[in-house]
């Protein structure tokens, strides 16, 4: 039975539409359909977890669109002028480390990671932000996260990886954390939340 | 030699050993818990609200002989200091260990950490100094779980000394009270947890050890209710302590007098913390210890406005970490810089600005709400409070 399922998954895949760092820039309406929501309301908005500016949400009951070969759960567009300059991905899984893996494979070393309290506390810097210690100290006792490390970290980022546009004129940038969002046989679901952002340099047009 | 404890996963329950002959010299002000376990007195005390039993806990046994002996619940980590509501109660007599021997054997690992990427850097690898302690004490023989420090990246430590599978020994060489294989288990069996809490104490070696010295602390208490209450008391303080999302209680968003419906939440204590991979790998941190005003217009709820800030919190601080890797790309050294802090702010601006909204140091006129402390969420992340 599982592996009934498993090949009707790679079935899914192997027909769905990649959405990644190269989406962006995309004309929007190549994406429309009727299961896209608008996302004018806050409320809307707020009730799928996507505020801070999104236009549109394309929820998937199936195996439409996939990041990573993996089925993407629902995707937040931010549009501007037809173009496709924010995504936001929205993935299940249930082995968030082997995920971060598979993008430090694909995207080589992060540039950023913002580091998290719980990662800061192994090294016995908890209240950080109320003490009065030197970023030299910290520097020097808090190591560099490992990629182990990331789904315990606030989130990753990624710059300058889209070959397709201009990187003169054009920043790209992704931006992945993990959230927990239960347990089953033993094992944590998460949700990885990939944003993709393109950002103009000279200020122009898109952004 | 008191024993407390089931007996269990180490072959013996625990032991304790002659300690301080006078008991009530240790015995704080506050709470006290007295309860006869295998014939001999138990005698638990607290201080109001103070809660010792993850970092320190003794237990005083009077057997009624005339002697007593004190049960030291070491931490199997070094001692952590957690500040606002658990205290350190001193120093406790230490009990000691029979002789025993112990003999370590060490390794080394080494992993691919990532690839060399579609840019063709050179990518990179971790490598892993491992080591198993077997100690052998009279008759009886434990053998600690795999235990791993970092080796490259500054050679810092990583999670020292604690093992990854059922330890019957701390480092110090005093025995644990009760080992506990699935420490984690055992707590949602005793007082129950919720899935983040699952996963909060099964993230890493370090957590578990913080559930084991929960169950350790129940065993000892004979599952008396206020020790189980306690016990929870604990896990929600931890769990609050260790979150680590923009939440949406940070923001308690009041309507501002004369401002068409527009609402404000002052917050204090804003931060964040960047580390920038690379040549020159480098941290950056922004703080706002004095409150930050963000505002919303009127058609935001309470509910949905503090959400929506939560949210745009979390895009700020990415924003943030974005200008920090542009701008300092180059440079190897980065002390406490205003123009880093500054920068924060700016991004939170632009944030709610995207959608209409405003931030700024000064509160508006007419507010008249409280100012919060910055909080964040639980580990799941949840950032919503309608």
């Amino acid at each position: 039975m599982l592996k009934f399922k498993i090949i009707l998954l790679l079935m899914a895949l192997q027909q769905s539409s990649e959405i990644n760092e190269y989406s962006l820039g995309d004309d929007f309406r190549k994406y429309y359909s009727q299961k896209v929501l608008s996302l004018n309301d806050p409320l809307t908005s707020i009730e799928y977890g996507v505020a801070g500016g999104y236009n549109y949400l394309y929820i998937a009951d199936d195996a439409t669109y996939s990041f990573l070969n993996r089925v993407i759960k629902k995707v937040a567009f931010k549009v501007k002028e037809n173009i496709i300059i924010e995504l936001m991905i929205f993935i299940d899984t249930d082995d968030v480390n082997e995920f971060y893996f598979e993008l430090t494979k694909k995207f080589g070393k992060p540039n950023i990671a913002r580091i998290s309290s719980t990662y800061l506390e192994r090294y016995g810097y908890r209240h950080l932000a109320k003490s009065n210690i030197g970023l030299n100290v910290l520097h020097n006792n808090v190591p560099e996260p490992k990629v182990s490390d990331f789904q315990y970290l606030n989130g990753v980022s990624w710059f300058d990886f889209n070959n397709k546009l201009d990187k003169t004129k054009f920043e790209t940038s992704m931006h992945v954390r993990n959230e927990t969002t239960g347990s089953q046989d033993n094992k944590y679901l998460n949700t990885m939340i990939i944003r993709f952002k393109l950002y103009n340099l000279d200020k122009t047009g898109m952004e | 030699m008191g024993k407390v404890g089931k007996n269990g996963d180490c072959g013996g329950g625990s032991t304790g050993g002659s300690g301080s002959p006078d008991p009530i010299s240790n015995t704080p002000a506050g709470g006290s818990f007295t309860h006869t376990y295998q014939g001999h007195t138990v005698t638990s005390n607290f201080r109001d609200r103070d809660i010792q039993i993850p970092y320190g806990y003794s237990i005083t046994i009077n057997p009624g002989d005339g002697s007593s002996s004190t049960v030291v619940t070491n931490a199997i980590t070094p001692v952590e200091t957690i500040t606002a509501g658990i205290s350190d109660m001193g120093t406790a007599p230490t009990a000691t260990l029979p002789n025993y021997s112990s003999e370590t054997v060490t390794w080394t690992e080494s992993r691919v950490d990532w690839g060399p990427g579609p840019d063709g850097g050179s990518g990179g690898s971790t490598s892993t100094e491992c080591s198993r302690t077997v100690i052998t004490m009279g008759s009886m023989r434990f053998e600690t779980g795999i235990s791993c420090v970092q080796i490259s990246n500054h050679n810092k430590s990583y999670s020292p000394g604690i093992n990854k599978t059922g330890a019957c020994l701390d480092t110090s060489g005093v025995t644990a009270i009760n080992t506990a294989a699935k420490p984690v288990q055992k707590l949602h069996g005793y007082i129950g947890l919720n899935a983040n809490e699952i996963e909060y104490f099964n993230r890493d070696d370090t957590n578990r050890a913080k559930a084991r010295q929960i169950n350790r602390f129940l065993i000892g208490q004979n599952f008396s209710l206020q020790s189980i209450e306690l016990a929870k008391e604990v896990v929600n303080y931890i769990l609050e302590e260790n979150s680590e999302y923009p939440s949406c209680q940070s923001f308690e968003f009041s309507t501002v007098v004369g401002n068409d419906g527009w609402k404000a939440a002052g917050v204090s204590g804003v931060w964040d913390v960047a580390w920038k991979f690379g040549k020159c790998p480098d941290l950056a941190m922004a703080s706002f210890s004095e409150p930050v005003y963000f505002q919303l217009p009127g058609y935001y709820n309470y509910e949905i406005a503090a959400s929506t800030s939560a949210l745009l919190l979390w895009t700020a601080f990415e924003n943030w970490g974005a200008w920090y890797r542009r701008t300092y790309a180059v440079d190897c050294v980065s002390d406490w810089n205003p123009l880093i802090r500054e920068q924060l702010m700016i991004e939170m601006k632009e944030a709610f600005e995207e959608i209409g909204g405003r931030v700024d140091r000064v509160p508006p006129p007419g507010f008249n709400g409280i100012i919060t402390q910055y909080k964040e969420a639980g580990v799941s992340g949840n950032f919503f409070c309608n």
